[in-house]
Order: structure tokens, then C-alpha cells, then sequence
């Protein structure tokens, strides 16, 4: 019934990403990624930090110190914004696994692309098609439960990453990296090119968050309510892999894992409500990244591994709160 | 609302010829064939795995038949549905009122968000069902016979042609059980809407329903409550001896 809106939903996504793609294949990140290109056009995320004022990012940003360390904060900001919200879904619809599992064959696909040099960014998504595919179908349900399949093909996914990295001609280090991803080591014209992404899905989500609810919550109302739920679910499942493709190339494999999850569960123990947690669980995500990277520059941590740390322990106080406290 | 209940000439909703339900190509239950009328109260009585939910889900277009076809006379029809309770996940944090209004996405259709009008129509319907001041709870913090009650009025405030329960009274305590039967009766009435109502007890049904369609080891027999409550019927039917009792109207299995 839905199909034909649905379709041209699609198109105008696909366009959207269009100058996407095209731009990506003269901007394979091989070269070194501390040489920031002129300020392109400004990310929105950039006029809602309150410093950047005092922060211009002109031509001469090469022998700014600290140039990174905003290139960093733009993009840890652009993924944990719409990664947490999409949290909502992946945590409520306990498919934790299936996030984690898409972002680890995302990044196979990332390695596939550096192997055979082509953009990684075609191989992530086309990874992440597959996936979404993949997990969409009920392996023998009956015999193997469903984490167990999912499980199967994130082992393999991650044994196949390391494969491609080690046939791989840039140096296996420098691999490694690239493809964990480093939220220190972005290009501004990345992050560009993510928030330009993540913006449109912001939109269709915004546009069809209670279709999404809906067949989150229950399929079959959906489907008696002449909603094809089949097609519902595989947009929502693609919002989810697209973003989490391009968080993944940005950075790195376990940010967007934490941002997929951390948030979601922090904003669901703080405020038992789908519309208070949609608000709350962005806004814990970029706290985390932002607090987590001022945290890595004072004291010398590795970024990611700090806005990990900050993101659980926003979760921990509620977590100890609810398990131990309300229990009488 | 009887009186036009009662002048309403019976139409024709919904049409089994022959119908095979199942799952790919293993039928469950084989030559379905059995209609539904636009007043009617179908109950479907079987046993655990018989394949009530099966049918009610061939029934619903959510399961595409094995063979034959499902019928619809006087054109596609508004189902509201009350699924199995536990068929709803509960960690999803809405209110019963956010639940109900989900009722209204159909006839809203994408893009279109519920107004305040259509806000106090799912109020409206909670109150109806007799949890308006419970609207702001979270539905999983409802009990069981309240949760009942919340997605009743989410499957009425489509204003359904069919309203179809699932082994709605399933976990509620005996009173409870009455409250909810007897609430769909003032539903089935007032809103002048065919229900059909799966269950594994004959009993709670018998005093309810118009039609009764019995499922026993892919056998399924359909007529009307009076043929099905009669002692020779149902032994038969089940091939041990039961005996029907009716004490002041109300029809009892011993
Ligand atoms: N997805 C499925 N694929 C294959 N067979 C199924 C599937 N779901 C149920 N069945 C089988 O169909 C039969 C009928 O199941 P169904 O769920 O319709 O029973 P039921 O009468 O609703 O039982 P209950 O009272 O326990 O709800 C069972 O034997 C079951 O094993
Ligand atoms: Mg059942």
C-alpha cells in the first residue's frame, strides 16, 4: 500500500547521497589525515559549540595544534547525535547484537575497499546491505537461535576484515587504524559528508518515527492497520546502516558500538518515556563525546576509549539506582 | 443502537471457502470453511497448538493461506486487533494513552501526525474501556487485566468492522475474566462491530458468543452456539461424554 511513497522516499534519499558518493572517490582517506582542507561549507554541528567563536578555522588551521582536536569533536558530535537516537531502536528492539555485528561487517567492507582500492565507503555500505540482508532472514530459527546466527556471521566478518588487512599493500599498522577508526584521525570533508547524510535520515526519521515506533512495537498491528511492515522495518534497518557505515569509516568500530547502545540504555533508566528518552539519549551521546575528548586532551588518553569510559559512567549511577535501590 | 443493530439487514464480511492455514506448505487445519456476518460473535475454542492463532493470523492477512481463499464480500475491512498479550514488548516506555493512539496510524496514514482531536478520541476510548485515569501510566506498569483493557481501546479506536481477540482473557483471575467478557459485549453492541475471539475454554465463551467454531486435532467444526451446547454435540465431538447444563440462561459444561 505504502510501496510507492516508500519508493520515492528512497530516491530522494539515494539523491541526496548521490554528491556523496561521487565526491568520495577522489577523497580516499590514504593520505594523512592531519592536513585539514580549507574549511569546507560548515557543519551544522559546528554553530551549536558555544567556543567556536574564538575558533576560526581558517587556511592557516595547519599549524593550529588543536585543529584536529575540533575536527574530532565535529565528528564525534554528528555520530553520537544521531546514532544514540537510533539507539532507541536497536536497544528496545534488543538488537544490540545485530548493531555491533553491522558494524563490524561494515568495516570488512572498509578493508575490502583499501585491498582493492576502491572508495571504502562503497564497500562499507555495500557490506552493510548485505548484512542488513543477512539479518533480516531467520536462519533456521528453531534449531539456531537467532543471536547465535548473528554471531556467526560477526566472527566472520571480523575474521575476514583481518584477512583483507593482511593481503593488504599499505602498511598492516596503518590498517589497523584506519579501519578502527579514530575519531582523532577524521577529515573535515567527512564529517561533511556525514552530516549531510545524517541529516536526511534525521529527516525521514522525523518524518516517520511513528511508523518506525509502530512496527517496532508491533508488527502485527501494523500489518492489520495496512502498513506493509516488511518494507517499514528494512528502512528503518537501512537508516540504521547507513549511519552506522559512515560513523564506523569516521570513527571507528567500538565509538559507534557505544554510541548505539550506551546512550539509548542511560536515556531509558532516565526517563522511562520514548519521547523524553529520544531527547535525552542524543544529548548523552554528544556530552559523552564532548566531555570524553576535553578528558583525552588533559590527560593524554586515547579519545575513544575516554568516551567510552564517560558514556558509562552517565550509565552507571542510574544502572546501580534501578538494580539495586527500587528493588524494594 | 440495538434497535439498528437489529433492522440492519446481515451482510456478508468475511468468507472461508475451503481455506487451508498453515505455515509455507504444511497446512494445520485443512477445509476451513465458515463465514462471518456484519453483527456476528464468532469464538474459536481449541487446545494449546490446535491452531487458533494460526487461523486468526490467515483470518487477519497476516498469514498467506495454503489453499483457497479468504473472501471479502463487501471489500477490504478494518480489523482491530488484540493480540496475545505477551506478543507486545514491554520494554518500549509508552503510556497507555501512546498506545492507544497508535490505533489511529492507519486510517492517519505516513506523514501525518495525530491532532488533539484525535488525541481525545484515544482518551475518549480509554474511558470508555474504563482506564481513562491511567492514561499517562506506562502500559508495562498496567496490570493484566488493565493492559486488556488499554489495547481493546487501541484496536477500537480505528473504529474496526471485525474487532479480533486473541486469548484475551489468558493470566486474568476469574472476575477479571467476567469484566473483560463483558465489556466486549457492550463493544460488540454499541459499536455495531462482528467480533471473533480465540480461547481454549468452551466455557467462558458459551454464554457470549452467536457462532462457536471448534478446532480438535485438525478438525474444525463451525455452527451456532446453539447446536455447539448440546450434550451430544460436543461428546461427539470430542468423543467423551460432557453434558450441557442451563441453570437461569446461562449455559454451563459439566
Ligand atoms: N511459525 C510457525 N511455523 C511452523 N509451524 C508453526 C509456526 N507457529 C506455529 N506452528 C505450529 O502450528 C500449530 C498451531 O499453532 P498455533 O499457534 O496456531 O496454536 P494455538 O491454538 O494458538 O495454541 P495456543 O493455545 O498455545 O496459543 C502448532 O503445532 C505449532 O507448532
Ligand atoms: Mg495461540
Amino acid at each position: 500500500m505504502n510501496f510507492r511513497r516508500w519508493f520515492s522516499l528512497f530516491s530522494l534519499f539515494l539523491l541526496l547521497c548521490a554528491p556523496i558518493f561521487a565526491q568520495n572517490i577522489e577523497d580516499l582517506p590514504l593520505d594523512d589525515p592531519v592536513v585539514p582542507t580549507l574549511p569546507s561549507p560548515v557543519p551544522p554541528e559546528r554553530a551549536e559549540h558555544p567556543h567556536h567563536d574564538a575558533e576560526p578555522l581558517a587556511s592557516d588551521v595547519v599549524s593550529d595544534p588543536n585543529a584536529f582536536l575540533w575536527q574530532a569533536l565535529y565528528a564525534g558530535v554528528v555520530v553520537a547525535a544521531l546514532c544514540s537516537y537510533l539507539g532507541l531502536f536497536v536497544v528496545a528492539r534488543r538488537m544490540v547484537f545485530i548493531g555491533v555485528a553491522l558494524a563490524e561487517i561494515s568495516s570488512a567492507g572498509i578493508a575490502l575497499g583499501l585491498l582493492l582500492g576502491f572508495a571504502p565507503l562503497w564497500g562499507a555500505l555495500a557490506f552493510m546491505l548485505l548484512g542488513v540482508t543477512l539479518f533480516s532472514r531467520r536462519w533456521a530459527p528453531r534449531r539456531v537461535p537467532p543471536d547465535a546466527s548473528i554471531g556467526v556471521f560477526y566472527t566472520l566478518a571480523t575474521a575476514l576484515g583481518i584477512l583483507l588487512i593482511a593481503k593488504s599493500a599499505q602498511g598492516e599498522s596503518h590498517m589497523l587504524t584506519l579501519l578502527r577508526g579514530d575519531v582523532l584521525a577524521v577529515y573535515p570533508s567527512e564529517t561533511l559528508q556525514m552530516a549531510l547524510v545524517f541529516a536526511a535520515i534525521g529527516l525521514i526519521h522525523w518524518l516517520f518515527g511513528k511508523e518506525f515506533l509502530l512496527v517496532s512495537l508491533d508488527r502485527d498491528m501494523a500489518s492489520t492497520l495496512g502498513y506493509n511492515a516488511a518494507r517499514w522495518d528494512f528502512l528503518l534497518f537501512l537508516t540504521i546502516g547507513v549511519a552506522v557505515s559512515l560513523s564506523i569509516r569516521s570513527v571507528g568500530v567500538l565509538l559507534t558500538a557505544t554510541m548505539l547502545i550506551v546512550p539509548a540504555s542511560t536515556a531509558f533508566l532516565l526517563a522511562p518515556r520514548w519521547n523524553r528518552a529520544a531527547i535525552f539519549a542524543p544529548l548523552l551521546g554528544v556530552g559523552a563525546v564532548a566531555i570524553g575528548l576535553w578528558l583525552s586532551l588533559l590527560g593524554d588518553f586515547p579519545a575513544s576509549a575516554v568516551i567510552v569510559a564517560v558514556s558509562f559512567a552517565f550509565l552507571a549511577p542510574f544502572l546501580v539506582w534501578h538494580s539495586f535501590a527500587r528493588r524494594a | 443502537m440495538k434497535e439498528v443493530l437489529a433492522e440492519k439487514p446481515a451482510e456478508t464480511l468475511l468468507r472461508f471457502h475451503n481455506v487451508a492455514a498453515g505455515y509455507g506448505k504444511t497446512a494445520i487445519l485443512e477445509n476451513l470453511s465458515f463465514s462471518i456476518e456484519n453483527d456476528d460473535y464468532l469464538a474459536i475454542v481449541g487446545s494449546n497448538g490446535a491452531g487458533k492463532t494460526t487461523l486468526i493470523r490467515t483470518l487477519l492477512g497476516l498469514l498467506p493461506t495454503v489453499a483457497g481463499q479468504v473472501e471479502f464480500p463487501r471489500g477490504a475491512l478494518h480489523f482491530g486487533y488484540v493480540p496475545q498479550l505477551q506478543s507486545l514488548d514491554e520494554i518500549f516506555p509508552l503510556t497507555a494513552l501512546e498506545i492507544v493512539k497508535m490505533g489511529l496510524f492507519g486510517r492517519l496514514g505516513a506523514l501525518k501526525r495525530p491532532t488533539r482531536a484525535e488525541t481525545d478520541k484515544a482518551r475518549a476510548s480509554l474511558e470508555e474501556v474504563g482506564i481513562g485515569e491511567l492514561e499517562n501510566h506506562l502500559f508495562r506498569e498496567l496490570s493484566g487485566g488493565q493492559k486488556q483493557r488499554a489495547l481493546i481501546a487501541r484496536a477500537l479506536v480505528a473504529e474496526p468492522d471485525v474487532l479480533v481477540l486473541d486469548e484475551h482473557t489468558n493470566n486474568l483471575d476469574i472476575s477479571g475474566e467476567k469484566a473483560i467478557m463483558a465489556l466486549v459485549d457492550e463493544v460488540h453492541h454499541k459499536h455495531n462491530v462482528a467480533v471473533v475471539m480465540v480461547t481454549h475454554s468452551l466455557g467462558a465463551v458459551a454464554n457470549h458468543a452467536k457462532h462457536i467454531g471448534l478446532i480438535q486435532q485438525g478438525r474444525f467444526d463451525f455452527a451456532p452456539v446453539e447446536t455447539v451446547m448440546q450434550s451430544d454435540y460436543l461428546s461427539e465431538f470430542y468423543g467423551v461424554p460432557m453434558r450441557v447444563l442451563e441453570v437461569e440462561g446461562v449455559r454451563a459444561i459439566v
